[in-house]
């Protein structure tokens, strides 16, 4: 959070407590300060797209407060009525017919006058896989499989470690480059990258997935995915091109065991 | 004779003359008419026989490709067809409109009589004859409604035999032991929901009550036996690699059955509540009087009060069948929540969002209609900060739509604040606290104009508030945690979750009808006191419902994507690819619009009893003089 901002946002707050404004004015100070807050008050900025949804739960949300009482619809409307009744505020009152034709035009305006980029991109979190594939002509069931090497964590962990530390050295000598040193998807080619690679630190990647999945999604790699939900445009190769087997489940052991998440486990029906 | 008398005579004699010659005129006009058209009537020209003409080679050439197309007809074996097209909206589309119209209506036959049957118990036990005529109102919507879903359940099986033979043919090969007790238990629906309807105050109340209780085990029985056909489809069992039956019991009582068994009754009962609140809401902007309003004040009140109670307990068995789905398929359970379908999760949230928001501003405006109010109302923005911060959360989506910039500007497609508040763990949390909050507001209105007297009130109040904030503390607690544990644990987290909402909800209503028994009273309830946007927010309740079931019915039926049954059944049909999430939502909607205008069609029949007669309309016109057009 930028501290400044929300420093400044609390002291205006604080004014109009002071100056004890109405209800109207209350409710448009406080979606104005949460619109800014969201805007400007954060260091990694949150895209459009949300503070779209926010400010629309804002606005329901202070428009159902103002009207949940008769004194608050009251006091709401009292100025608005006046406003747009009373002789005195007739210039106002034609100023503002004027002003909001013209504040839609500036907005389409500042809209349509933004640098040419890329269109909005919806990408969905993670694509669907088949229920099987075929690695190295060998068929493996990705609903019921499991890591044969997963076991060995509880039976034999030393032998486990091994595993762990081969597929620390497969990483580094072929994932490293896109998907980074510390595995946060930040490597040496990630500039050239869109979308960019997957970050295996953040809890929404692979904790939520089963580690046939990701090897489904090394295997395969971007030639892999399914029609649906494209157009996927990633760089991942299909590393079933350049790996054996053993080597890629071993790897999947490395990212679990590096960024010290678990996978997800199989559900059990109650069935 | 006078000359008057004259005249009269020979004005009869006159008419007696021009009888016959009138009908001698027109008889020979008649002829001649006829005579004219006859002589003038098309005749095809002479030809020769065709033996003893010579044929054109055009002629000919007609002649042999008729014949050939004759030979080839005969020489071509029957072949079933596989899917035949429905013009212009396509086959998918035109099953997809007319199966969830079915099913709204059947929803709607399923849950009025569930809480018309405990509003009339409610009424039997407590001897109040206003819940007996609310229930009987309720049941007044039934019989055009039942009528109505068995046309479109009829339509919906013709237009699989015509559209999708081969599929169809498939289903009712696995599951032809259930369509016998399907149809017979039509009948007995058919018998139970008539002699309630039109048995109602005919009989003791009890028998009355038997039938009722009949009518709804005969409806929940059908739907399960519906449930099965179409969860099979989704995680089928019992069959083999190639499809052949090994156990029907095992196709019925598939991985999704139960699930969606309890998920539709609880849906049914929230669903059926908006749709009839709505009801009473129409009627209350229509009514005239103030004993009118506030009857239908009173009506919108219940209805809601049943959807929001049956609303409050069904996000977890959504998510008791979306883990039942994880667990047949990886594959549909990441299309379902991280796939294709995941960002109808959030138009999803967006809308239930909007339900909790409505369903506490309902209960906030309705606290006007009660005198005394005041001291309440300043909790109502504590109330909504909660709302809207869960509401907010709930909402967040954990891939988010952002322009290249913004993405390299977050360092990544997830934000490092917000990612946190897309994925399980807040979901749940925020949902929790949702139903803990929207209970509250109703525990407010409950104690709108009462003061508790019993003596120990103080320790009542610190207790009830020392439970929500323990319950509330459980849940957030819950959820942080559940970032720290793996997926399956963090699933497993909803459950104590769940359960201390559960206990909470339980043990302070249970506390506050002690508290508040021989309360003062500060002030009356004033039903139909209400402002008229109240009434608007009752029917924005109902058509949300209706959409949220079309959406996430497309959800759950798209899943499958180009399956028939998924896995063993595939979808060859032009239509075997996943529509876009804009085309669905228009397909939703469409279906929807037309579900509230045949409801609406349904109201008005219902509304039809209440009219007077016409020939009692006719004397009362006449009385006062109005035009005969005013009595259509």
């Amino acid at each position: 959070m930028k501290v400044p901002i929300v420093l400044a946002a609390l002291a205006a707050f604080a004014l109009l407590r002071l100056l004890r404004v109405n209800l109207l004015v209350w409710a448009g100070a406080w979606w104005l300060g949460i619109y800014l807050l969201l805007r400007f008050g954060f260091t990694a900025p949150i895209p459009s797209s949300v503070i779209m949804i926010y400010m629309g739960i804002v606005s329901l949300a202070i428009l159902a407060y103002v009207s949940s009482s008769q004194p608050r619809r009251d006091e709401v409307a009292g100025p608005l009525v006046r406003f747009m009744t009373e002789k005195r505020y007739t210039p106002l009152l034609a100023a503002t017919v004027v002003a909001i034709p013209a504040l839609a035009a500036a907005n389409v305006y500042v809209r349509m006058n933004v640098p040419v980029e890329p269109p909005l991109f919806s990408r969905t979190v993670h694509p669907a896989s088949p229920a099987d594939i075929t690695v190295h002509d060998k068929r493996i069931d990705l609903d019921a499989g499991e890591n044969p090497f997963r076991h060995l964590e509880a039976s034999d962990p030393q032998e486990f470690r091994r595993h762990v530390e081969n597929g620390r050295r497969v990483y580094y000598q072929n994932c490293v480059f896109c998907h980074g040193d510390t595995l946060a998807g930040n490597g040496m080619f990630v500039h050239g990258l869109d979308p960019i690679p997957t970050n295996f630190a953040d809890a929404g990647t692979i904790p939520m997935l089963r580690e046939t999945f990701l090897f489904w999604r090394i295997s395969k790699g971007g030639p892999g995915l399914p029609d649906e939900g494209g157009p996927w445009d990633t760089a991942m190769p299909a590393w079933e091109n350049f790996l054996k087997e053993d080597e890629m489940w071993d790897a999947i052991l490395f990212l679990y065991d590096f960024t010290g998440s678990r996978p997800r486990g199989r559900e059990a029906g109650t069935k | 004779m006078p000359n008057g008398v004259m005249n009269g005579a020979m004005n009869r004699k006159m008419r007696v003359l021009f009888g016959p010659i009138a009908g001698l005129v027109m008889f020979a006009g008649a002829i001649w008419i006829a005579s004219t058209l006859v002589s003038r009537e098309y005749k095809e020209p002479y030809r020769a026989p065709a033996a003893a003409a010579d044929a054109t080679p055009r002629a000919q050439g007609l002649a042999a490709e008729k014949a050939d197309a004759e030979t080839k007809a005969r020489a071509t074996p029957y072949v079933e067809a596989e899917y035949r097209r429905f013009p212009v909206v396509g086959s998918r589309v035109a099953i997809w409109a007319v199966a969830q119209l079915h099913l709204l209506f059947a929803a709607f036959v399923l849950a009025v009589p569930l809480f018309a049957f405990i509003i009339e118990a409610i009424g039997y036990k407590s001897g109040d004859p206003r819940y007996d005529r609310l229930a009987y109102e309720f049941t007044k919507l039934l019989s055009v409604s039942f009528s109505l879903t068995a046309t479109f359940g009829a339509f919906l099986t013709f237009m699989l035999v015509i559209l999708y033979p081969k599929f169809t043919n498939y289903l009712m090969s696995v599951f032809s032991p259930t369509f016998l007790p399907y149809v017979l238990l039509f009948f007995f629906e058919a018998f139970f929901l008539y002699t309630y309807y039109y048995g109602w105050g005919k009989f003791h109340p009890l028998v009355h009550l038997g039938l009722g209780l009949g009518l709804n085990l005969v409806g929940t029985s059908i739907m399960f036996i519906a449930n099965a056909w179409l969860t099979f489809m989704m995680s089928p069992r019992g069959i083999s690699d190639t499809g052949a039956v090994i156990s029907v019991w095992d196709a019925v009582y598939n991985y999704t059955w139960m699930p969606i068994n309890v998920h539709r009754v609880i849906a049914n009962i929230a669903f059926g509540g908006s749709v009839a609140a709505a009801y009473a809401a129409f009627k209350f902007l229509q009514a005239e009087t103030d004993e009118e309003r506030a009857h239908y004040d009173w009506m919108g009140y219940i209805g809601n009060f049943v959807a929001i109670s049956a609303f409050l307990p069904l996000p977890f068995a959504g998510y008791w069948l979306a883990k039942e789905i994880y667990a047949f398929s990886q594959t549909l359970g990441l299309t379902m929540m991280g796939g294709a379908f995941s960002w109808l999760f959030i138009i999803q949230a967006v809308l239930i969002g909007n339900l909790f928001l409505a369903a506490n501003y309902y209960l906030w405006l309705g606290m006007g209609r009660v005198e005394g109010v005041q001291p309440l109302q300043k909790f109502i923005k504590y109330l909504l900060i909660g709302i809207a911060l869960c509401f907010a959360v709930w909402a967040t989506p954990r891939s988010i739509i952002a322009t290249v910039s913004e993405v390299r500007a977050m360092g990544g497609s997830s934000h490092p604040v917000l990612g946190y508040l897309g994925v399980m763990s807040a979901k749940n949390t925020a949902v929790n606290i949702l139903i803990l909050t929207t209970f509250m507001s109703f525990l407010l209105y409950r104690r709108t104009g009462k003061i508790a007297t019993v003596p120990w009130a103080r320790i009542g109040h610190a207790l009830q508030l020392a439970i929500f904030a323990t319950a509330a503390a459980i849940v957030i607690f819950l959820g942080v945690y559940g970032y720290f544990v793996e997926a399956t644990v963090r699933i497993r987290l909803s459950v104590p979750q769940v359960s201390s909402v559960l206990i909470a909800m339980v043990s302070i209503t249970v506390i506050d009808i002690f508290l508040f028994r021989g309360a003062t009273r500060t002030g009356e309830v004033r039903w139909g006191k209400i402002p008229p946007i109240s009434q608007y927010v009752l029917i924005f309740i109902a058509v949300t419902f209706t959409w949220l079931m079309g959406l996430m019915g497309y959800v759950r039926s798209g899943l499958r994507q180009h399956w028939h049954v998924y896995g063993v059944v595939r979808d060859t049909s032009p239509d075997a690819f996943t529509p876009t999430l804009g085309f669905a939502t228009k397909v939703v909607s469409a279906t929807v619009l037309m579900f509230f205008l045949l409801i609406g069609v349904v109201f008005w029949i219902a509304s039809l009893h209440e009219r007077p007669d016409f020939q009692e309309r006719k004397k009362a016109a006449h009385h006062t003089g109005a035009p005969e057009a005013e009595l259509t």
